[in-house]
C-alpha cells in the first residue's frame, strides 16, 4: 500500500488558518504514507497535474486530498485520478476548509490539530478502501411530465421534438395552467391565450406526446431509467372519443356553480369545459355538483341532448401504469389565499381582489368580457389601489421571500386598467419595484410616466369599508406622510406559494422541499433544474417563483437534461450501495423493514449440503441509495455500504479519537 | 376560496318546466315528492276521488322546475309529468 | 289538470288508468320507462308485441297499446317463442314477474336463454309471488318473511344475472325500478341486439312483501334499494346474489354478440337444405327437389281396403317397411293410407310392430283389430302376435327366422329367406327391403313403380341403388315362388 497525501492551501482559505507545512510533515510520518505535499490550489489545472504526475511517478495505490468540501471538487479530483488509471474510490477527501479552517478561523492551533486528525482519519479510511465500478442500468426512453401549464408543455414539446415519448399528466380538465387565465403578458402585452394555445394544440397533436388530463400521479416506484408510474384518471363521465365539444349538454344543464378558472367571479354548469379554448376540448361532468349521484340518475338532460351519446354516468376512475426513464415535475404555483390577508380586507370585502381575480376581470374572455367591474355591485371602479408585497417579504405571513412576478404584473394590470377606464385613477403601493428582466424597467417607467399611474413607496396598514368605498391607509415614505385613499377597488398581489399537492408529490418522488414547500434543486446557481433524486427534474414555478420567460427557459433546460440522459445507452449510478455478507447475515429482516427505499428483499437460499435452508437479506443495487440505515440497524455487521463500511468508519473514529 | 358571486349569471340559461298532475290517477305513493331534485312538490290538502293526497307544486316555486322529468320517470301511475317552458 | 295528456299516452291504454298496481309499486314506473324507450326508438308499434304471464307484472301486456298475449302462468316465454318464430319481423318483448318467469316458469327461461331465442325479457323482481298474496318464490331473499315462509325463508334465492349469463344469454342487465335512466338505456341497447336479452328490474312490492319486512311503503322500499345499490361498469355476475345485508349489484353483466336463434337456424338450414328465406306467414318455400312429389301414375290404382300388420325385432326395419308401403299407396298410387307404429323402449332388440291400412276409399279407423295380412320377421314377434292371425288371411314370414305353429284355418303362408338374401346382397339391414320386394311380387296392393318411388324417397340419400338391389332380390324370389321354382 502506497498512500499519497496532498494538502491544499486553497489560497488563504486554508493556509491562512492552518499550518500546512506542519501538516505535511506530520502526515508523511503516518503508516503507509509514502508521500505528502502541499499546493496552493489543488483544484487548478497545474494542481491536478501535480497529483497525476506523483501518482504515476511514485506508483501510489491510494490518495488522500485534504482540501475543501467534497461537494465542491470530489468530481474534479476523481476525474484526475481516474485519468492516470487509479480507481476513484481509492481516493479520500478530508474537508479541512468547511469543517476546519473556516469554522475555527480564530483558533489556528486547534484548527491545525483538527486538520491533522481529519487527515489521519481519511488515511485510516482509505487504507480499507476497495476499488468500485459504477453500476449501469438500462434506460426506458420515455418521460413523464407532471403538470400541464406552460412549464410542462414547453418541456414536453422539447423532449418530444428530440424524438422521445412523453406522457404529459395534468390534474385539471385542460392544459394551460395559470398562463391560460392571464389577459396579457408583460412586457410586450401579448395576449396570453394567443401565444399559449398554439403550444397547447401542438402538444395535443404531437405524435410523441400522450396528453392525459383530469388525472393525477398516484404512485411512482423505481429509480432513474426505470420508473413505474401509476396514474389515476378521474372519471369525466364523458367518453372523450365521442365528445365533439359541441356544448349541447352544457346548454341544458340546470346546475350553475362558480367556475374555478374564473376564480369564482364567473360561473359554469355542472357539465363544462373550463374555458372555450380548452385542450382537449372534451366536456367534464362535475358529479359533486350535478343533481345525480353515483347511485341514482335523476336528471338525464345532458345525456339526452348529446347527439353522439358521449355521456356515461357510470364511469369509474381508471388506473394506468406506465414505465418511464425520467420524470419532470412542473406543478406550478398558487397564490396565498386571500383570507390570509385580513389586514387588507381579504376575504371580508368583495371588492378586495387578488391579482389573478383582477386578471380575469381584465380578460376579454373573462366573466365580464374585459370590462372591469366591482364584484359587489358590478359598477366600473374609478379609483383602484394596487398593493404589492401582500404577504411576500413578510415573515408574519410565512413568506419572507420575494415572489418576483408581482411588481411586473401589478404594473401591467395598472396599465391595462387605465386603457379600459381612461378616466380612472390607479395607485400602487410598493416597497421596491423589481423589474430585472429584459425591457422590464422600460415597461415600468412607461407605466409610471406615460400612463400617469401614481407609485407610492410605503406599506399599507389597513383597508376597511366606508359606505360603498374602501378606505386604504398607507404611508408614502418618500414624502414622509400618511396617506388615506378612498378607493372603489383594491387589488392585492399575494405571495406566490407552491401549488397544492406539491409536497405529497415530492414525498412520493423522494425530492426534498424547502421550508416554504418549493422543490429543492441540487444547486441554485449551477444546477437549477435537477432534483436530489436522480432522474427527477424540476421546471417552472414549482421550484421557485418566476415569470413566464424564465419558466420557458427552465423548461427547456429540464428537457435538455432529460435528452442528455436518454441519449446515452444506459444510466450510470454511483456504486455507493449496500452489500450483504451472507455468512454473517442471520435473516432477521430488520434491514428490510428499515430501508426507506424498499431496496432490500429477504430471500431463501438454495439448499446446501447438510445445512438448513435459511433466509438472508438481498440488496437491489440499482434501488439502493447508500443511505446506511441498514448498516446502523444490523446487529451482526453483516451489511455494509461500499466505500463506507463499518470497519472504515470505525477506523476513522479511532483515528480521530486517538490519544484522547 | 372566498365566496364570490359569479358576475356573468345572466349569460347562463337553464331549462324550465311546468309540472302537470293528473290527480285522479295518483295513489299517494310520495315518490315524486321525495325525489324531486329541487324539492318543489308537496302533498295537496284535498283528496282525489279515491281518497289520496296528490302532489302539488309548493307555493312560489312554480318557476323552479328544471324539466329533469324524474317525477314522470318514477311515477308508477302515469299521474305526473312536466312540460317544457320556452 | 286532467285535460293534458301524459306523454306516454300514445303507447299506454289510458282508458284503463288508474291501473291495479298498489301505491309505490315498481311495475308502473317500469312500464312507463319501457314505453318512453319504445317511443324514443321510433319502432313501428305495429311491429312490437308484448307477452305477459300471470301476476301483477303479468298484467302489463294489458296496459300497453300494443298487440300481445296475456298467457298462462309461467309460460309467456313459450308463447313468445312461438310468436317470434312465426313472425320473425316482430319485436317480441316478454314482460312478467319473478314468480312467473323464474319460479314456476324457470324451465322455459333457461332453455330460451340457452338457445339464445331472439326476444327481450323484462323480469320484474319483487322477491315474491305478489298478486296471489305474497308467497315466497325463487327470488325471495333468505330470512325474509312471506306468507309461506313464516319463520323466515330457509332457502337461497336465484342469482338471476349469474343464471342467465351461464345459460348463454346475449345481454343480461339488472337495475332497480328507481333507475329509470339505466332501464331505458338497457332496453334501447337490447333492441339493437339479437338473441336473448334479459333485464331484471328490482321493484318495490310494498303491500305484499315490503310491509311484512319492515319496509312499509313504496318510498321506504325505494330508499332501501338506493341505499343498498352498487352500480358498476363491469359487474361480476358471481357477486350478484341478493340478500338483505349485502349490496344489490346493478349493471350490465353480459353483453355478447353471439348469433341469435333465428340467425343460427337460418345459417344451418341454408347450408343443408337451401332454405334461407322465412316468409312472414310462417310458410317455408322449399326448393325444387329432384323427384317431383307428384303422382307418378295417371290413374289411381284401385284397392279394396286391406289391413296389414307388420311385426319383428327393433332394428329390422319393420317401421320403415310399413312406412314405404303407406307412401307407395297414398303418395304415388293416389290411394288413402293410414300408418302407425308400436315399439318398446330399446333401440335394438325389442319388439317392433307397425300397421298400414290401404284403401281407395275412406279409412275410418286407424287401429287394426283383424289384419288381412301379417308380415312377421322374428319368432318372438310371432309368439306375441300369433293370436291376431285371422282365418283365411295371408302371412308373410322370414323363412329362416320364423316357424309358425297353431295357425287358424285357411291362412296362406308365404316365406322368403329375407335375412339371408339381405346378407347376400351385402348387409343384413336391408332384410325389410327384401321382404318388401317379396310382398310386392305376390300382392297387388300397390303398383311396382309406386313402391319403387316410395322406396327411393324413404331411404338415406346415396343408398337408393343398394336398396333397389335388395328389393330386386326379394321380388325375384317372389316371382320364382309364383312359378313354383322355390
Amino acid at each position: 500500500m502506497r498512500i499519497g497525501v496532498f494538502i491544499c492551501h486553497c489560497g488563504k482559505n486554508i493556509a491562512g488558518v492552518v499550518d500546512v507545512k506542519e501538516l505535511v510533515e506530520r502526515a508523511s510520518k503516518l503508516k503507509d504514507v509514502v508521500y505528502a505535499t502541499d499546493y496552493v490550489y489543488l483544484c487548478s489545472e497545474p494542481g491536478q497535474k501535480e497529483i497525476q504526475e506523483k501518482i504515476e511517478e511514485l506508483e501510489l495505490t491510494h490518495v488522500v486530498i485534504a482540501a475543501c468540501s467534497p461537494k465542491m471538487h470530489a468530481t474534479t479530483f476523481a476525474r484526475a485520478v481516474k485519468g492516470v488509471g487509479l480507481n476513484p474510490y481509492l481516493l479520500e477527501i478530508a474537508n479541512i476548509r468547511e469543517h476546519c479552517s473556516w469554522v475555527h478561523h480564530d483558533k489556528p492551533e486547534i484548527a491545525t490539530e483538527k486538520a491533522f486528525r481529519l487527515i489521519k482519519a481519511a488515511v485510516a479510511k482509505v487504507r480499507l478502501a476497495e476499488p468500485l465500478e459504477p453500476i449501469k442500468v438500462p434506460l426506458t426512453r420515455k418521460v413523464l411530465v407532471i403538470g400541464g401549464g406552460i412549464a410542462g408543455i414547453r418541456t414536453a414539446l422539447d423532449i418530444a421534438n428530440g424524438g422521445f415519448e412523453v406522457y404529459l399528466v395534468e390534474r385539471t380538465p385542460s392544459l394551460g395552467g395559470h398562463m391560460a387565465q392571464l389577459s396579457e403578458t408583460f412586457p410586450t402585452l401579448d395576449c396570453s391565450a394567443c401565444i399559449l394555445t398554439p403550444l397547447m394544440v401542438e402538444a395535443a397533436h404531437h405524435k410523441n406526446i400522450h396528453v392525459i388530463t383530469y388525472a393525477e400521479v398516484k404512485n411512482i416506484k423505481g429509480i432513474i431509467g426505470n420508473f413505474k408510474v401509476t396514474i389515476e384518471k378521474k372519471p369525466r363521465y364523458v367518453i372523450p372519443e365521442k365528445c365533439t365539444g359541441c356544448g349541447d349538454c352544457m346548454d341544458v344543464c340546470p346546475v350553475i356553480v362558480p367556475n374555478e378558472f374564473d376564480q369564482g367571479l364567473g360561473a359554469r354548469k355542472a357539465i363544462y369545459v373550463p374555458f372555450p379554448q380548452a385542450v382537449p376540448l372534451v366536456y367534464t361532468l362535475d358529479l359533486e355538483n350535478c343533481l345525480n349521484t353515483q347511485k341514482l340518475v335523476v336528471c338525464e338532460q345532458c345525456y339526452k341532448a348529446c347527439g353522439p351519446r358521449a355521456i356515461n354516468y357510470l364511469m369509474e376512475p381508471q388506473e394506468i401504469e406506465i414505465e418511464v426513464g425520467a420524470v419532470v415535475i412542473a406543478t406550478g404555483f398558487d397564490l396565498l389565499p386571500i383570507e390570509n390577508l385580513k389586514e387588507y380586507g381579504g376575504g371580508k370585502y368583495p371588492d378586495v381582489v387578488t391579482g389573478l381575480e383582477f386578471e380575469r376581470l381584465l380578460s376579454a374572455s373573462g366573466p365580464t368580457g374585459g370590462v372591469v367591474r366591482r364584484p359587489s355591485d358590478g359598477k366600473i371602479p374609478k379609483r383602484v389601489v394596487f398593493i404589492q408585497c401582500a404577504g411576500s417579504r413578510d415573515p408574519e405571513h410565512g413568506c419572507p421571500y420575494c415572489s418576483k412576478i408581482c411588481c411586473m404584473y401589478t404594473a401591467k394590470q395598472a396599465l391595462l386598467y387605465k386603457h379600459v377606464v381612461p378616466d380612472g385613477e390607479a395607485y400602487v403601493f410598493f416597497i421596491d419595484v423589481r423589474a430585472a428582466g429584459k425591457r422590464y424597467e422600460e415597461f415600468v417607467q412607461r407605466v409610471m410616466g406615460e400612463e400617469r399611474i401614481v407609485y407610492l413607496r410605503g406599506k399599507v396598514s389597513k383597508v376597511f369599508q366606508r359606505e360603498d368605498k374602501l378606505v386604504v391607509w398607507g404611508a408614502d415614505t418618500i414624502s414622509g406622510m400618511a396617506v388615506e385613499i378612498e378607493a372603489d377597488m383594491v387589488v392585492l398581489a399575494p405571495a406566490v406559494v407552491p401549488s397544492k399537492g406539491t409536497a405529497d408529490l415530492a414525498k412520493l418522488l423522494k425530492v426534498s422541499v424547502d421550508e416554504f414547500g418549493f422543490l429543492s434543486e441540487v444547486h441554485p446557481k449551477l444546477r437549477p433544474v435537477e432534483s436530489v433524486s436522480p432522474g427527477v427534474y424540476l421546471a417552472g414555478a414549482a421550484q421557485a417563483p418566476k415569470d413566464i420567460s424564465e419558466t420557458a427557459a427552465q423548461a427547456s433546460a429540464a428537457a435538455s437534461k432529460v435528452l442528455s440522459l436518454l441519449s446515452q445507452k444506459e444510466a450510470t449510478l454511483e456504486p455507493i450501495v449496500a452489500h450483504v455478507d451472507k455468512e454473517l447475515c442471520i435473516g432477521c429482516g430488520l434491514c428490510w423493514k428499515a430501508c426507506p427505499f424498499k431496496a432490500i428483499t429477504m430471500v431463501r437460499e438454495e439448499k446446501r449440503e447438510g445445512k438448513k435452508r435459511r433466509r438472508y437479506a438481498k440488496v437491489e443495487e440499482a434501488v439502493c441509495q447508500g443511505c446506511g440505515v441498514c448498516m446502523a440497524i444490523c446487529e451482526k455487521k453483516a451489511i455494509n455500504v461500499a466505500g463506507f463500511t463499518y470497519d472504515q468508519l470505525s477506523a476513522q473514529v479511532k483515528a480521530l479519537l486517538e490519544d484522547e | 376560496m372566498v365566496i364570490r358571486k359569479p358576475l356573468n349569471l345572466a349569460k347562463f340559461k337553464v331549462p324550465k318546466g311546468r309540472v302537470i298532475v293528473l290527480a285522479e290517477r295518483c295513489k299517494e305513493c310520495g315518490l315524486c315528492i321525495e325525489y324531486c331534485p329541487k324539492q318543489i312538490l308537496e302533498y295537496s290538502e284535498d283528496y282525489n276521488e279515491k281518497g289520496f293526497h296528490y302532489p302539488v307544486v309548493k307555493a312560489g316555486m312554480e318557476n323552479e322546475c328544471i324539466f329533469c322529468l324524474f317525477c314522470q320517470e318514477i311515477c308508477p301511475d302515469f299521474a305526473i309529468f312536466s312540460e317544457k317552458e320556452e | 289538470m286532467g285535460q293534458k295528456r301524459h306523454p306516454m299516452g300514445v303507447l299506454i291504454r289510458e282508458d284503463r288508468m288508474p291501473h291495479i298496481f298498489c301505491p309505490g309499486c315498481g311495475i308502473g314506473a317500469t312500464i312507463s320507462n319501457i314505453a318512453e324507450a319504445l317511443l324514443e326508438s321510433s319502432l313501428d308499434p305495429d311491429k312490437v308485441s308484448v307477452v305477459s304471464g300471470i301476476g301483477c307484472s303479468g298484467r302489463a301486456a294489458g296496459y300497453f297499446k300494443l298487440d300481445g298475449f296475456h298467457t298462462t302462468h309461467g309460460r309467456p316465454i313459450a308463447f313468445a317463442t312461438g310468436l317470434k318464430l312465426t313472425n320473425p319481423d316482430l319485436t317480441v318483448i316478454v314482460f312478467s314477474g319473478d314468480g312467473d318467469l323464474t319460479t314456476i316458469g324457470g324451465n322455459h327461461l333457461i332453455h330460451a336463454a340457452r338457445r339464445n331465442m331472439d326476444m327481450i325479457v323484462i323480469c320484474i323482481n319483487n322477491f315474491n309471488y305478489g298478486m296471489t298474496g305474497g308467497q315466497m318464490g325463487g327470488t325471495t331473499p333468505t330470512g325474509t318473511w312471506t306468507t309461506t315462509s313464516v319463520y323466515g325463508n330457509y332457502e337461497m334465492p336465484f342469482n338471476l344475472p349469474l343464471l342467465l349469463t351461464a345459460c348463454g344469454a346475449n345481454y343480461v342487465a339488472r337495475w332497480t325500478s328507481a333507475h329509470s335512466h339505466y332501464i331505458k338505456k338497457s332496453f334501447l341497447e337490447a333492441l339493437e341486439k339479437e338473441g336473448f336479452c334479459f333485464i331484471e328490474v328490482i321493484s318495490a312490492c310494498p303491500i305484499n312483501w315490503g310491509r311484512r319486512n319492515k319496509l312499509r311503503t313504496g318510498k321506504d322500499m325505494v330508499k332501501f334499494f338506493l341505499d343498498h345499490t352498487e352500480i358498476k361498469e363491469n359487474p361480476d355476475p358471481a357477486e350478484a346474489l341478493i340478500q338483505m345485508d349485502t349490496p344489490i349489484l346493478c349493471g350490465v353483466f353480459a353483453n355478447k354478440d353471439k348469433p341469435g336463434y333465428l340467425r343460427a337456424m337460418r345459417e344451418r338450414l341454408s347450408q343443408r337444405v337451401g332454405i334461407d328465406v322465412f316468409r312472414g306467414d310462417g310458410k317455408v318455400e322449399l326448393p325444387e327437389t329432384e323427384e317431383k312429389l307428384q303422382k307418378t301414375v295417371e290413374r289411381p290404382k284401385k284397392v279394396e281396403e286391406v289391413k296389414i300388420k307388420l311385426a319383428g325385432i327393433g332394428g329390422q326395419g319393420i317401421a320403415l317397411l310399413g312406412l314405404i308401403m303407406g307412401r307407395a299407396a297414398c303418395i304415388f298410387d293416389g290411394n288413402q293410407a293410414v300408418y302407425s307404429q308400436e315399439y318398446g323402449a330399446e333401440a335394438r332388440g325389442g319388439a317392433s310392430a307397425s300397421s298400414v291400412i290401404i284403401s281407395s276409399g275412406k279409412i275410418d279407423f286407424p287401429y287394426i283389430k283383424n289384419p288381412d295380412v301379417m308380415v312377421v320377421m322374428a319368432q318372438g314377434a310371432f309368439r306375441k302376435y300369433r293370436k291376431e292371425v285371422q282365418p283365411n288371411s295371408i302371412l308373410f314370414i322370414d323363412k329362416d327366422l320364423v316357424k309358425p305353429y297353431d295357425l287358424p284355418e285357411g291362412v296362406q303362408v308365404y316365406a322368403v329367406p329375407a335375412t339371408r338374401l339381405a346378407e347376400q346382397v351385402g348387409r343384413k339391414v336391408v332384410a325389410n327391403i327384401v321382404m318388401l320386394g317379396f310382398i310386392s311380387s305376390l300382392t297387388d296392393y300397390f303398383s311396382l313403380e309406386a313402391v319403387k318411388s316410395a322406396l327411393k324417397m324413404s331411404v338415406p340419400k346415396g343408398t337408393e341403388e343398394f336398396n333397389l338391389k335388395a328389393f330386386e332380390a326379394g321380388y325375384t324370389y317372389g316371382e320364382k315362388l309364383k312359378r313354383g321354382e322355390e
